[in-house]
């Protein structure tokens, strides 16, 4: 069983992952909103990773479909004179953000468990996050990721527990030097 | 007659004196023979207390070179016992110091072997990576399937429509086009079954392999902090 305590920790660890890594500068404001479900589409992708410790599983999925927005929103931080980034680059931009969300929401988890383990991010298709019930989740989450009021990517958090979770959480100030694909 | 009696008076008186005076000096005579007996008694006294407080003092003072002996004595022993005490502690200390140095070399290579596992989650690794390009195959081939399926289906229906513009002619032809779709029309839904059933793999496929990964760097993580606090142990008992 996942409590409250622990339930509001591990989104308010997402929140502070995310919002540091979607914003380009500390000037944007970020806010996650909490949704009901997150809808499978045909063009929509799914980047997932997971964090692993010996009482959890967590996992991570950003949803995002290939938008003008979204690109050069990417392409801001990616490249000074904000030219468009080409297919690879735009996911491989995706996938370093998903990777620096993970890893600050590792480092402020081992404030609690000390022993963690992060995957490297893989792609799906949208239509996968339909049987996410099948990983049998203790605590399943949808989030829309709003940065200066427009709406950029989905994530979903699905947290599977393997002993009863209780904890609470200080969120530990953002490092500024960490970032690109961690090798953990 | 008062001659007489003031003769005998005076001379009473006189005598009276000179007994008197007699007297005291027989009585200082005697006093000063008390007293000089009594001096001689209390020197005689005094002397024998000055020999008995001479006699305690050289007593006191052998008992004092006595206890003196005694306490050097006591202080050697005791050294000694505290010389062995110290002599066994410091074995003990090098015994325990020994037997930690040998625990940590053991840990060392105990950790250092268990670190080989990461060349496991390599070859884990290596086969989960295997898994999921076999599952984009297996998604490739099935959405070939299910265009040649689709092909089918609009094969079949214009094959229905030349059998009906034969008439008479063309309608076994008709039955067997109507057949056709529906085959193909089961084939199709099998095949967005199958589709599905890909997705699904894909998610539980996916999620296996990242939690070996996140498992096995969590294990690495653990095993390199143990080697760490090993190597201090070591470095605390060599110093």
């Amino acid at each position: 069983m996942i409590s409250a305590n622990a339930r509001a920790g591990f989104d308010n660890v997402l929140k502070d992952a995310a919002c540091n890594a979607m914003v380009n500068d500390p000037s944007q404001i970020c806010e996650l909103e909490t949704i009901e479900t997150v809808t499978a589409t045909s063009d929509k992708k799914l980047i997932v990773l997971t964090i692993s410790g010996y009482l959890f599983r967590l996992m991570v999925f950003i949803h995002f479909a290939d938008t003008f927005v979204l690109r050069q929103h990417m392409a801001r931080r990616s490249r000074e004179n904000g030219n468009a980034l080409s297919d690879q680059e735009f996911t491989d931009v995706l996938q370093e953000r998903a990777n620096m969300c993970c890893g600050a929401m590792s480092r402020n988890l081992t404030q609690v468990f000390p022993h963690l383990g992060m995957s490297t991010p893989n792609m799906l298709s949208s239509h996968c996050i339909r049987y996410l019930p099948k990983l049998q989740g203790g605590y399943v989450q949808h989030f829309r990721v709003h940065v200066d009021n427009a709406a950029l990517v989905e994530m979903s958090l699905c947290v599977s527990e393997y002993a009863d979770l209780d904890f609470t959480l200080e969120i530990a100030a953002a490092d500024a030097n960490t970032g690109e694909l961690e090798m953990f | 007659m008062f001659e007489m009696a003031l003769a005998f008076v005076g001379g009473t008186a006189l005598c009276g004196v000179v007994s008197v005076w007699l007297f005291r000096k027989q009585s200082l005579v005697l006093d000063e023979m008390v007293s000089k007996r009594q001096a001689q008694v209390t020197e005689q006294q005094l002397n024998l207390e000055l020999d008995c407080a001479q006699q305690a003092l050289e007593d006191m003072h052998v008992e004092k070179v006595h206890v003196a002996l005694k306490a050097q004595v006591d202080e050697r022993e005791a050294q000694s016992q505290n010389d062995q005490a110290l002599q066994q502690m410091s074995e003990r200390i090098h015994a325990v110091s020994q037997g930690v140095k040998g625990g940590s070399h053991s840990m060392a290579e105990g950790v250092s072997e268990l670190l080989g596992l990461v060349k496991t989650f390599e070859r884990w690794h290596a086969d989960m990576n295997q898994l999921i390009s076999h599952n984009r195959e297996m998604h490739s081939k099935n959405d070939d399937f299910n265009q040649i399926v689709r092909q089918m289906v609009i094969v079949t229906l214009n094959a229905s429509i030349e059998a009906a513009r034969a008439g008479e002619l063309g309608r076994g032809f008709a039955v067997v086009a109507d057949e056709m779709r529906s085959l193909a029309g089961r084939a199709e839904k099998l095949s967005k079954e199958y589709r599905d059933s890909l997705y699904e793999n894909d998610l539980i496929t996916t999620n296996t392999f990242q939690d070996l990964q996140a498992g096995g760097k969590m294990i690495i993580g653990s095993l390199v902090g143990l080697d760490q606090v090993n190597k201090k142990i070591l470095e605390s008992v060599d110093a």
